[in-house]
């Protein structure tokens, strides 16, 4: 009789704790180091914020289709808020949240403005200014005159910084070499192309390039030929030098997006769009010796020797 | 799972079904390996969206697509009939092509956004949302699907249609009867690839935009399609072959809402893929079994 007693009045409080218990739906388009680490930059956040948050995290495994079911089985579910990672999901989360008061947060959208967001969705790009990169690039390499780029042209986030980066080195009188890789696959036999013929290979948020980042760094080293990266991560995969925000970071700053969300009320919400808070130049100074670089002692940086 | 993914599946279902259908025309009756149409469905997307993005009225932006699909069909069976180039090579070739036509056709861009504009779905909808309420955009689809269905009844059972039917029954018979099966494998390409990038246009009205890697497992979803309504309604007569089609579109849809909702068996987010197999080798399984217990 009492153990009854305990159990209904267990269930009852279960009952009661879930439904003032908050759910957040994340959809991600795809696994990928980058956005694996800031999901779990938004999950880890988001649990020390609260932890009473019910986060549910799904992937669309890289069918766009599958991506849209997800926005409809979390609409449906009327979760309390979506974090859609990559520009794709989070298009379609913005499109099926359309016209219910479930706010949309997005992270790792590079271009928030042409993929149809701004003032629809809240969230964190992870554009970082191409010229504070290849200016950084060019303190380290006085006498960089080639520069190489890895790319797919597939995807949203490298078209906008191509045209950037172009511009820059235009104005700079430095020559820009495009290798263009459609698949991860293909991404060996692009930086075979460049290796040898350029001073320096530069990586941005390019998914495709950075999913085969390993390969670059194998090829680029056999000729010497440092690469530089967008994302601190890849110090330890090999990149000599990056000047950019922490894929981590991002996340945790997207779920502090998400808290200041969910805690106004609904009709003074304000839909912003943020940039990375921290961007650091970070340096490894051993992989800089092996490649036979002087660096100029005035650089400040993070050493992540 | 909720109604919003009930709707939700027979929505994307829905449109997903003209996938199913052109996959059918050129897989089933025309016994032709088309993979185009990992090509053909984000043409019909990129086609539509850029149309739109520039102002063009939706409903010729719709047939644009419509048409672009079918021009894609028409090189793919022209490098198959007249360059001789083996039919499984001749699509892949094509879809090869349309990936990087397609960033071309979205002004060098590989996603294109057309949220705040109108499209054929937006306008329908006020239409049908005076009867229908939440579910405008369901029934729009039944009508718009229902349409398509009675045309490609229709046209497979003239003269033309028969002559493609026999075409990819018996290509050497059909030519001893004075068939140019050249030309119909084009015909028949031609409306298949149409279908399928209509289906693409409708997609990215519906999601108010345009992705080249849209296209990604379009044939997988197609043949699925096929496959699974095939099994869960046999038949020798050609509509039900068809209504088939859009039958297995919409169940193939409701797997992966259900393969979405297997939360609690300790299974990792990331065994999507695996349980959408799991559950649709069941259900192949599942009616084999039941038809061989009915024999």
């Amino acid at each position: 009789m009492f153990t009854k007693f305990i159990t209904r009045l267990a269930f009852l409080f279960l009952l009661i704790d879930s439904s003032f218990a908050k759910t957040v739906g994340i959809i991600q388009i795809i696994e990928h180091p980058a956005l694996d680490a800031t999901r779990q930059g938004i999950i880890d956040r988001l649990k020390k914020t609260d932890p009473t948050l019910k986060i549910v995290w799904r992937s669309a495994q890289g069918t766009l289709a599958t991506s849209v079911q997800l926005a409809q089985k979390f609409v449906g579910q009327k979760v309390d808020a979506i974090v859609a990672l990559g520009t794709t999901s989070a298009q379609a989360a913005t499109k099926v949240a359309q016209g219910t008061t479930i706010p949309v947060v997005f992270a790792s959208v590079t271009d928030p403005k042409s993929a149809g967001l701004v003032g629809l969705a809240a969230g964190v790009s992870n554009f970082v200014d191409v010229d504070q990169q290849l200016s950084s690039i060019q303190r380290i390499l006085p006498n960089l005159t080639r520069l190489g780029i890895i790319y797919s042209p597939g995807e949203a986030n490298s078209e906008k910084l191509i045209k950037l980066t172009q511009e820059y080195c235009k104005n700079k009188g430095i020559e820009l070499v495009c290798s263009v890789a459609m698949k991860p696959m293909d991404v060996m036999m692009a930086t075979k192309k460049l290796a040898g013929t350029v001073d320096a290979i530069f990586i941005n948020n390019d998914n495709t390039a950075l999913a085969a980042f390993p390969t670059i760094v194998k090829i680029a080293d056999e000729t010497r030929t440092p690469v530089f990266a967008s994302d601190a991560d890849l110090i330890k995969s090999g990149a000599v030098s990056v000047l950019g925000p922490d894929q981590y970071e991002i996340g945790v700053q997207t779920a502090d997006v998400l808290t200041e969300i969910l805690k106004t009320a609904l009709g003074s919400r304000v839909l912003l769009v943020e940039y990375p808070k921290s961007v650091d130049l970070y340096f490894n100074k051993d992989k800089a010796a092996a490649l036979g670089l002087s660096i100029d002692p005035s650089l400040t940086y993070k050493d992540l020797s | 799972m909720n109604i919003l993914q009930v709707t939700g599946a027979v929505e994307l279902g829905l449109i997903y079904s003209l996938v199913a259908l052109g996959v059918y025309l050129s897989f089933k009756i025309l016994q032709f390996p088309d993979l185009t149409v990992d090509g053909s469905f984000p043409l019909g997307a990129a086609v539509s969206v850029s149309l739109i993005s520039v102002g063009v009225n939706p409903i010729w932006a719709t047939l644009a697509a419509f048409a672009a699909g079918g021009l894609a069909g028409f090189v793919t069976a022209i490098l198959s009939t007249k360059f001789k180039v083996t039919d499984l090579i001749a699509g892949i070739i094509t879809m090869t092509a349309l990936y990087s036509i397609n960033i071309r056709i979205m002004g060098g861009k590989s996603n294109v956004s057309i949220m705040d504009k109108q499209t054929v779905i937006s306008q329908l909808k006020l239409f049908f949302q005076l009867l229908f309420d939440s579910y405008a955009l369901s029934a729009m689809l039944i009508v718009f699907v229902g349409l398509i269905v009675l045309s490609c009844y229709y046209f497979l059972s003239s003269q033309y249609g028969l002559a493609i039917r026999a075409t990819g029954n018996n290509a050497r018979m059909a030519r001893a009867n004075g068939i140019s099966d050249g030309r119909m494998i084009q015909v028949g390409l031609a409306a298949s690839n149409g279908l399928v990038a209509l289906a693409g246009s409708l997609f990215g009205q519906e999601s108010a935009f345009s992705d080249v890697n849209l296209g990604i497992g379009t044939i997988v979803a197609g043949l699925a399609a096929v496959i699974l309504g095939e099994t869960i309604l046999p038949s020798k007569r050609l509509i039900y072959q068809i209504l088939a089609c859009v039958l297995g579109a919409i169940v193939y849809r409701f797997i992966i809402a259900f393969a979405l909702n297997a939360d609690d068996l300790g299974l990792e987010p990331t065994d999507l893929n695996l349980i959408t197999a799991i559950i649709l080798a069941s259900a192949m399984i599942f009616s084999r079994y039941k038809k061989g217990l009915s024999q």
